[in-house]
């Protein structure tokens, strides 16, 4: 027999007797083995199957001592080797994580930004244009630069209603005190510069 | 944890990878799973011996509680387990020197007097079946034992003893050759024993 078809005789053993056999899986086993071989195996391997499926009683199982000792075991591991850790190995590794943390601690904030829709009453302000005239005064102001006379001497003169429409009668007050008089042809401008600019 | 974790689904490896961590859940969960597998297995293989197999069960899993680290994340846990067992069955074996006689020599086996086929009888037969395994070549019993009892496929039986799939073939063609020659004499239509008829 060739040990490559051991799985497919071993299938046709514990499924049927030779005599079940069809042409095909008879033409099969006959090239390999002879009939009475092949009844002969399969007896064996259906009675080794029906026998090493009989199972004696479990003993008492011993979970409990095994839980025990799994939970020793595990507890003096973890406390030996919280103890055996030397106090500069420690700072070493503080020391080591720490400088791990400062290296890959974040070098940019990132700013998320989520999308929210709030919903809103809208209010519409709507804008009116309106052509409104106003009046407003505009003042001119001109500047009129007059001409300042050096005057030595000014008379006032003494204007007197009653003086003035008496004609001859009334004296006439002209600054009598001063020898440079004025003619009237002069009284008459200088009244014209006092009185009446223009 | 918010979540209570159903041990009873997760697989295998993952058991044994709580279980290197402490989880003693998850070490029961395994216990549960393989102690009677691994016991009825050595008890198979160390002839029998119901005490003998209960020492060797235990100490299988006194081992994975010692040392988990020595699984091999890459294997199936369940071929795994089934290789530790075989390496110990055969550190037994050279422990004990066992010498697997031939059936010849046992005296248990009939004589073919009482082999005619008026007298055959099942319980008989099956005796000395079982007898007949227990003699094979221990690279011959594994096999035997791990596709018939355990009922591994050829591949993972390969992988639980380190052999090509061919030899895993040839081991069990011999396996049942063995044993058709030594309960020939049950056969009624071989010519020795149509003599006695």
């Amino acid at each position: 027999m060739n040990n490559n078809d051991y799985d497919q005789i071993e299938q046709l053993m514990l499924i049927k007797d030779f005599e079940a056999l069809n042409f095909q899986e008879r033409k099969f086993i006959q090239d390999k083995i002879s009939p009475d071989t092949y009844q002969q195996q399969r007896t064996i391997l259906i009675n080794s199957k029906q026998i090493l499926s009989q199972k004696p009683p479990l003993p008492e199982a011993k979970l409990n001592d095994l839980q025990a000792y799994f939970k020793a075991t595990h507890s003096n591991i973890s406390s030996s080797r919280s103890a055996t850790m030397p106090i500069y190995q420690a700072v070493l590794w503080a020391t080591f994580i720490g400088f791990v943390i400062w290296w890959y601690r974040p070098t940019r904030i990132e700013t998320k930004i989520q999308k929210e829709i709030i919903y809103l009453p809208i209010v519409d302000t709507i804008f009116q244009e309106k052509l409104v005239e106003k009046k407003t005064t505009i003042y001119k102001t001109k500047i009129v630069h007059v001409p300042v006379l050096q005057i030595d001497t000014v008379y006032i003169p003494t204007i007197d209603k009653e003086q003035f429409y008496q004609e001859k009668e009334s004296p006439i007050i002209f600054a009598q005190n001063t020898p440079k008089g004025k003619t009237m042809k002069d009284m008459e401008d200088l009244m014209h510069f006092v009185v009446g600019a223009n | 944890m918010f979540f209570k974790i159903n041990y009873q689904q997760l697989s295998d490896e993952v058991l044994m990878q709580r279980m290197s961590k402490g989880n003693s859940k998850a070490f029961d969960e395994l216990y549960h799973r393989y102690y009677e597998k691994i016991y009825y297995y050595f008890f198979r293989m160390l002839w029998q011996d119901a005490a003998q197999a209960q020492d060797f069960a235990q100490d299988i899993f006194v081992k994975l509680i010692e040392k988990p680290q020595v699984f091999d994340t890459n294997r199936k846990f369940s071929t795994w387990i089934y290789t530790v067992a075989s390496n110990m069955c055969k550190n037994e074996y050279r422990r004990k020197k066992q010498v697997f006689s031939n059936l010849k020599d046992c005296e248990a086996f009939p004589s073919q007097a009482l082999t005619t086929p008026f007298q055959l009888d099942q319980k008989i037969f099956n005796k000395h079946l079982g007898l007949a395994i227990e003699q094979l070549k221990p690279k011959h019993k594994v096999c035997f034992v791990l596709r018939y009892q355990e009922e591994l496929t050829i591949e993972q039986i390969s992988q639980i003893v380190g052999c090509p799939e061919g030899t895993v073939k040839s081991r069990l063609h011999h396996a049942l050759k063995q044993l058709s020659k030594h309960l020939a004499v049950f056969n009624p239509k071989k010519p020795q024993n149509k003599e006695a008829l």
